[in-house]
């Protein structure tokens, strides 16, 4: 039977599929970036808050710094960050437990319930009511994003790097190459002390 | 008279029916194969087109979605915030400043292309260039001349807290993954009850 569909229509037609689907490819290797604006109500809550937000032109900044520099630990950095696109951080300390609502933690969790993110890790511990979640994008054999939200009664951290990056190394990062580790749980062990 | 001649053109004929058929002769049927219109073939040119304009469909959806400002261009310009001190965190920046202090300007146009430009000064002549893109190349040139003018410091500055934001990022997703990490080994230490 001779298909009435002339063979240019369907030409264009496979072509717009074609075109769909690498637009779709394209737009899920950006989607490993969150969106924490929902956070910002809590800044002025918030006793302490610490907003990191770097993108490709600030570390572009950064890489010339790094570059330049000869130390073997900041060309370890410097690999780390070798294809990364973004941080973004968003750290908030209360006075009081409670000062805060879910509802604001799932604005972004909502996020990460999609296909492309997968939840690695859940550290739960009653010891001091934390929850970590750990959440992975793997695009082919690599991490090209990584999700973590720690929720404690008086914090509330959420990072968020975008592109590709090695775990290991990265957790090896802190107290090392000249960074030294935050010491969050140590202060607030002493916070809650007194 | 028989009717043969009727039947099958036997026989006696009558000079009146000879007549009636040569004057109706001519309105015979006259068996002749089916004539059917020839299927002029579609010219090759309007392939071409559809094949270039779905290619051209294609370019067109993926440079729209590379060019399409991002969360971060859009709402979130690059910035560190830091509402209230946090001795902990700031000890090791250089420069901690209780306020919102934007590092970076925003820009229009990414910093990749600028410093990809800025390495080919005066080789070609490029569009024109905006501010943020002449301070990236400001820097780039500082950082391998030395011996930076005043103006020039306060460039290699912002650099300076480029990289210190960058550090500070890369020290809370490292100081988050090295919590769960602890935390998973007290888990195990503890015993599978707990």
């Amino acid at each position: 039977m001779k298909s009435i569909v002339p063979g240019s229509i369907r030409l264009i037609f496979f072509a717009s599929v074609l075109s769909v689907c690498a637009n779709a490819s394209v737009f899920a290797q950006s989607s490993a970036r969150l969106d924490l604006g929902n956070l910002d109500r809590l800044e002025a809550i918030a006793e302490q808050t610490v907003d990191v937000t770097v993108d490709q032109k600030v570390l572009q900044l950064a890489k010339i710094f790094i570059d330049k520099s000869k130390k073997p630990d900041d060309r370890k950095v410097r690999e780390l960050i070798g294809d990364i696109e973004g941080i973004y951080v968003r750290h908030f300390v209360f006075e009081k437990a409670g000062q805060y609502s879910m509802a604001d933690v799932e604005s972004v969790r909502a996020q990460l319930n999609n296909p492309s993110w997968s939840k690695m890790i859940n550290v739960r511990s009653k010891r001091n009511g934390q929850n970590i979640d750990v959440y992975t994008m793997i695009t082919g054999t690599k991490v090209g994003g990584l999700a973590v939200i720690a929720v404690e009664d008086r914090r509330l951290t959420v990072v968020n790097i975008v592109g590709p990056i090695d775990l290991e190394k990265l957790s090896q990062l802190e107290g090392s190459f000249g960074i030294p580790g935050l010491d969050i749980e140590r202060t607030e062990d002493k916070s809650q002390k007194e | 008279m028989s009717d043969d001649y009727l039947w099958d053109r036997s026989g006696e004929s009558d000079p009146e029916i000879e007549r009636l058929e040569s004057v109706l002769g001519g309105l015979r049927h006259q068996p002749r194969p089916l004539e059917l219109p020839v299927a002029r073939p579609r010219p090759k040119l309007f392939h071409g087109l559809a094949a270039a304009a779905a290619v051209m469909m294609i370019v067109a959806g993926g440079l729209w979605l590379a060019s399409r400002p991002s969360i971060d261009d859009a709402e979130n310009p690059p910035r560190l915030v830091i509402a209230r001190p946090v001795p902990y965190l700031l000890s090791e920046l250089k420069e901690p400043k209780p306020s919102i202090a934007p590092v970076i300007k925003g820009t229009e146009s990414g910093a990749r292309a600028t410093l990809a430009g800025s390495t080919q000064a005066g080789v070609l002549r490029r569009p024109r260039r905006t501010n943020e893109e002449r301070e990236s190349a400001n820097i780039l040139r500082v950082a391998r001349r030395g011996a930076p003018s005043q103006s020039d410091q306060e460039l290699m500055r912002e650099g300076e807290k480029a990289r210190d934001q960058l550090m500070l990022g890369l020290r809370f997703a490292s100081s988050q993954l090295n919590r769960v990490q602890r935390e998973i080994q007290i888990n195990k230490e503890s015993g599978p009850a707990s």
